[in-house]
C-alpha cells in the first residue's frame, strides 16, 4: 500500500506552486503542514511528492481496510478526551480556566482569499493540529473563544490544551508560517530547561509530521524541515548525529506503555534523507520493533551490507520501500536477502512477495528431524493403561483412595509450579492472571527453591504426607480420557531397575515409566464449577506391589498455565509424515496411530480377543503387526493360527 | 555400617539435578558433539530391550550415538531454557548397600527427574517457541566410577541418563 514513491505525480512537472495549489483544494482539513517538508525544495519535487502520496495510500488503505472510517475515528476522538498527557515529562499545566493565545503571520495565506479571511479554515487547523498528538490517551483540543484584533487572531482554549496549541508556533499553514504565543508574550510560554525545550521542540517537529488516522510517522526530508533548519540541528556533526536517537527517546517518552506507542505509530517514512547507512537511524527497531510499513525510498543505500543492520530487526514488518537507492543497480538480486531478512514481509517496492497462505503456513513449525508423533506407549498385559484411567478418574473423585490404593510408605510425591511456562499458541486474548496462590505454598521447583530443608519439606513420602497435601489441592476435573482424548499426550516405557519390594531381585525390576500431558479444571470449592483451565506433565514411576499389584515409586507433577492441546496432534506439524518421518520409523515399539484412542484400541484388543480366543498379550501384538486395522488383524490372525503356541490362547 | 539419612538422599538427588540439567541443556544448546556423552552406552537388556531409551516427540530410539548425531546435524538452532526442575530417588540400592562407604552409597541409586520449560526453535527471540516437558531416569555413570577424573568435578559425567522421555506441550 505504501507507495510506489519511484513513480513522480503528475503534478511534479508543473512546479512546486501547481501542486500545493491543487493540495490546498484536495485536502479536505486545509492541512498543508506536512507538504512544507515533504516538498522539499532546489528540484527535489518528483521525488518528494512521492514521499507525499506514501502518506495518502496509507490513509486509503486504512479506510479501505480498517475497521472505522476515518470520519467515524474522528467522532471518537472528539469524545474520547481525557487529560494532557501529550508529555509524560511535563505535566504540570494548569487544569482550570481559558487560557488566550495570539495567532499572527496568518493572513497572507492562501486561504485568505475566503470570505472569512481564512479565519474558520484556521481554526479548525489548528483544532485538528493540536489534537494530532503523539500520546497514549486521545485529547481533542476545542477553541472555546476566537476574535480577530487587526492582525492578530486571539483564541481561547482550555488551560491545558495551550502546550499543545502553542507547538504549532511556525508550522506551515496554507502556505505561510504560523505564529503562535502567549498573550503577555513570555516567548511561547514553554520555559524550563534547555533540556526541556529541545525535548519540546522535537515533540512538536514528531506530531507536525505525524498523523494520527493513518498511524503515520513522516520523518522523510528531515534536513529540509524548517524547525530542525532553525536550530541549526544538521549543520553540526555532533547534534546531527544524536537527533535520531533523541528523536527516538521522546517519540518513547511520549506514550505510558509500550503497546500504546505500537499502536499509534505503524508506517513510517525516513524517505529523502540522503542516508547511505543506517547509522544514524540504527535505534528505529529498538522504539518500533512493531512497524508494520517503512519507506526507505529516494535515499542512498547502494549495498545490503548498508541495511543489514536491521536484518531480523522488525518481525512485524509488512511493506518496505526501497526503490529510488542505488543498491537497485547495484545489486539487483538484493529482493531475496529483504525478503529473507523480513519473515512477515508482504510487499517489497509495492510487488506482492508473500501471500497470507505462505506467511500461515510458515508460523507452523516446519520439519524437525525429531517430527511430533503419535505417542509412543509400551505396555504390558494393560498395566499402565489400568493404571492410568484409575489413577485420572481416582484424583478428581477420591483422592483418599486413590493414595491408599497405590502410595505405600516408600512412595514419593512432589509438585511444581512452571508459572512462566508457555501459554496456548492458539489463544491471543489478553492473558489472564494465573493466581497461582493455592500451589505455591508446596511447589518444589528446584530453580527456585534452592534451600536443602525446604527441598526436602516439599517432598512428600507415604501415604499420609501424600494425602494431606493432595487434600490441599484444589478440586479438579480432568479431562475425560476416553471422550477427551486428544486432550492428552500420554506415553510409557517399561523401566528396569524398579524396587522390588518382595526384596527378591536385590538390583530391581522391571516397572513403567509414565508420562501423562493433559489439562484439568480447577473447581470451585463453594459451586463446583470450572474455575480456571491449568495444563499438567506427570511423571509416574510404577513398581510392583500394593492392592493392586502395580505401587506407585515416584509422582512428579508440575502444574502450569493452560497450555492448549495442539502440540500433541501430529497433524498440525508439517513433515510428520515426510520424507524425514518414513526414513526414521521407530523400531520395535508399538505406537497407536494418530486419531486412535487408549480407549478405542482397549476395545479392538478386546474384541479380537473374543473372536479369536488369543490372550489379550497375543491380541495386541497382531494388532499392532497390522497398524490397527481390525479386520486385517483378523486375517492375519487365520494366516497364522496353526502356528501359534499353545500359550497364545486363553484357557478354556 | 554407612547409612544415608533421608537429608542425604534430598541432598545428592537435588544436586545430581541441578548439575546434570544445567550440562545436558547447555550441550543441546551449545555443545551437540558431547550429547552421546550424556547417556549410558547402548546395551539391549537380557529381555531384548535397548538401553538407553530415549523417546523424543515420540521418536523411540535406544542409541545415544545415533541420537547425537541426528541431534548435532539435523536440528536446527535451539534455545532450551528449563523453568523448573524436580527431581526423586527411584532405586535407593541398585548394588547391595553391604560394607559401602557413604560416599559409595550415594551413588548406589537412580534418580527421577522432571523438567518443564521452553525451546525457542530456528532463531533467537523471533523463532518459534514451544513449551517442553523432559522426563529422565539418571544413573551413576559406572564407567566414571574409580577411572578417569573421579571426583573432580566437570571431569566426566557422574549421573547418565537411562531412559528419557521429551515431548513439545505447547
Amino acid at each position: 500500500m505504501v507507495a510506489r514513491a519511484n513513480r513522480a505525480s503528475k503534478n511534479a512537472s508543473r512546479g512546486p506552486a501547481a501542486t500545493r495549489r491543487d493540495r490546498t483544494k484536495v485536502d479536505r482539513d486545509g492541512d498543508l503542514s506536512m507538504d512544507g517538508p515533504v516538498k522539499g525544495r532546489g528540484g527535489r519535487v518528483g521525488k518528494a511528492s512521492g514521499a507525499s502520496n506514501a502518506r495518502k495510500d496509507l490513509t486509503a488503505g486504512k479506510a479501505k481496510g480498517g475497521i472505522l472510517s476515518a470520519a467515524s475515528q474522528r467522532a471518537i476522538l472528539k469524545h474520547a478526551g481525557a487529560g494532557d498527557v501529550a508529555m509524560l515529562g511535563s505535566r504540570t499545566v494548569p487544569s482550570r480556566g481559558l487560557t488566550e493565545l495570539k495567532v499572527t503571520n496568518w493572513n497572507k495565506s492562501k486561504a485568505s482569499t475566503n470570505p472569512d479571511g481564512g479565519v474558520s479554515s484556521l481554526i479548525s487547523w489548528l483544532e485538528k493540529k493540536a489534537s494530532n498528538r503523539l500520546s497514549s490517551r486521545v485529547r481533542t483540543v476545542k477553541i472555546k473563544k476566537s476574535q480577530v484584533e487587526g492582525e492578530d487572531l486571539i483564541v481561547s482554549v482550555p488551560a491545558e490544551d495551550a502546550g499543545a496549541v502553542l507547538r504549532l508556533d511556525g508550522w506551515q499553514w496554507a502556505g505561510v508560517n504560523v505564529k503562535v504565543e502567549r498573550i503577555g508574550g513570555d516567548a511561547g510560554g514553554l520555559g524550563g530547561s534547555k533540556t526541556e525545550q529541545t525535548r519540546d521542540m522535537i515533540k512538536g517537529v514528531l506530531e507536525r509530521r505525524y498523523n494520527i488516522e493513518s498511524k503515520f510517522l513522516d520523518l522523510s526530508i528531515l534536513r529540509q524541515d524548517e524547525k530542525l533548519k532553525e536550530q541549526s540541528i544538521f549543520n553540526v556533526r555532533s547534534t546531527a548525529g544524536k537527533f535520531f536517537p533523541a528523536m527516538m527517546r521522546v517519540l518513547e517518552g511520549a506514550f505510558e506503555t509500550a503497546k500504546d506507542k505500537d499502536e499509534a505509530v505503524q508506517s513510517v517514512s525516513l524517505a529523502n534523507n540522503e542516508l547511505s547507512d543506517l547509522t544514524a537511524i540504527s535505534t528505529l527497531p529498538q522504539t518500533l520493533p512493531k512497524l508494520k510499513n517503512l519507506d526507505l525510498s529516494n535515499n542512498k543505500f547502494e549495498k545490503l551490507g548498508q541495511l543489514a543492520l536491521w536484518k531480523k530487526r522488525f518481525y512485524h514488518l509488512e511493506q518496505i520501500i526501497l526503490t529510488g537507492n542505488p543498491i537497485e543497480q547495484a545489486e539487483p538480486d538484493y529482493a531475496s536477502s529483504i525478503i529473507q531478512w523480513f519473515p512477515n514481509l508482504r510487499t517489497l517496492n509495492g510487488i506482492q512477495v508473500r501471500t497470507e497462505e505462505d506467511i500461515a503456513n510458515r508460523s507452523k513449525v516446519p520439519d524437525l528431524p525429531f517430527p511430533i508423533r503419535s505417542p509412543a506407549f509400551q505396555d504390558e498385559g494393560g498395566i499402565a493403561e489400568g493404571f492410568i484411567r484409575n489413577f485420572i478418574a481416582g484424583f478428581d473423585t477420591d483422592r483418599a483412595a486413590l493414595t491408599a490404593m497405590y502410595y505405600d510408605e516408600q512412595s514419593d510425591f512432589s509438585y511444581s509450579v512452571n508459572t512462566q511456562a508457555p501459554r496456548d499458541p492458539s489463544n491471543t486474548e489478553q492473558t489472564e492472571k494465573q493466581e497461582w496462590g493455592d500451589y505455591i505454598k508446596n511447589s518444589r521447583n528446584l530453580k527456585k527453591i534452592s534451600q536443602l530443608p525446604a527441598r526436602q519439606n516439599r517432598l512428600f513420602r507415604g501415604p499420609q504426607a501424600v494425602s494431606d497435601v493432595f487434600a490441599a489441592f484444589p478440586k479438579t476435573k480432568h479431562a475425560d480420557l476416553a471422550t477427551e482424548a486428544k486432550k492428552y499426550m500420554i506415553e510409557a516405557h517399561i523401566q528396569p531397575g524398579v524396587p522390588d519390594p518382595s526384596g527378591a531381585s536385590q538390583s530391581g525390576v522391571d516397572g513403567f515409566f509414565i508420562s501423562i500431558h493433559g489439562e484439568f479444571d480447577e473447581l470451585d470449592s463453594a459451586t463446583g464449577q470450572p474455575k480456571k483451565k491449568r495444563s499438567f506433565d506427570r511423571t509416574f514411576i510404577l513398581g510392583p506391589g500394593g492392592p493392586s499389584g502395580v505401587r506407585i515409586v515416584n509422582d512428579i507433577l508440575t502444574v502450569r498455565a493452560y497450555g492448549g492441546a495442539q502440540a500433541f496432534d501430529p497433524d498440525n506439524f508439517e513433515g510428520a509424515n515426510g520424507p524425514a518421518a518414513a526414513a526414521s520409523a521407530p523400531e520395535g515399539v508399538p505406537q497407536l496411530p494418530a486419531g486412535l484412542s487408549i480407549e478405542m484400541a482397549e476395545q479392538m484388543c478386546l474384541e479380537l480377543q473374543k473372536q479369536t480366543r488369543m490372550t489379550i498379550g497375543y491380541a495386541k501384538e497382531c494388532l499392532e503387526q497390522v497398524n490397527w486395522d481390525f479386520p486385517t488383524a483378523l486375517q492375519a490372525f487365520e494366516s497364522v493360527k496353526a502356528n501359534l503356541p499353545p500359550d497364545a490362547f486363553v484357557a478354556a | 555400617m554407612a547409612t544415608l539419612t533421608e537429608t542425604d538422599y534430598t541432598r545428592v538427588s537435588t544436586d545430581a539435578a541441578e548439575s546434570f540439567a544445567d550440562a545436558f541443556y547447555t550441550a543441546l544448546n551449545g555443545s551437540r558433539n558431547q550429547l552421546a556423552s550424556f547417556y549410558v552406552p547402548a546395551i539391549t537388556q537380557p529381555s531384548g530391550r535397548g538401553l538407553p531409551h530415549i523417546s523424543y516427540n515420540g521418536d523411540v530410539l535406544n542409541d545415544p550415538v545415533a541420537f547425537a548425531t541426528r541431534f548435532e546435524k539435523e536440528m536446527p538452532w535451539t534455545h532450551f531454557e528449563p523453568q523448573s526442575l524436580d527431581v526423586h530417588v527411584l532405586n535407593r540400592a541398585l548394588t547391595p548397600v553391604e560394607g559401602k562407604s557413604k560416599k559409595e552409597l550415594e551413588r548406589n541409586m537412580s534418580l527421577t527427574v522432571q523438567v518443564s520449560g521452553y525451546v525457542r526453535l530456528y532463531e533467537r527471540k523471533d523463532g518459534p517457541m514451544k513449551g517442553f516437558s523432559d522426563s529422565f531416569v539418571l544413573v551413576p555413570n559406572k564407567e566414571e566410577v574409580g577411572a578417569k577424573g573421579t571426583g573432580k568435578s566437570g571431569q566426566g559425567r557422574q549421573w547418565v541418563i537411562q531412559t528419557q522421555n521429551l515431548r513439545f506441550v505447547t
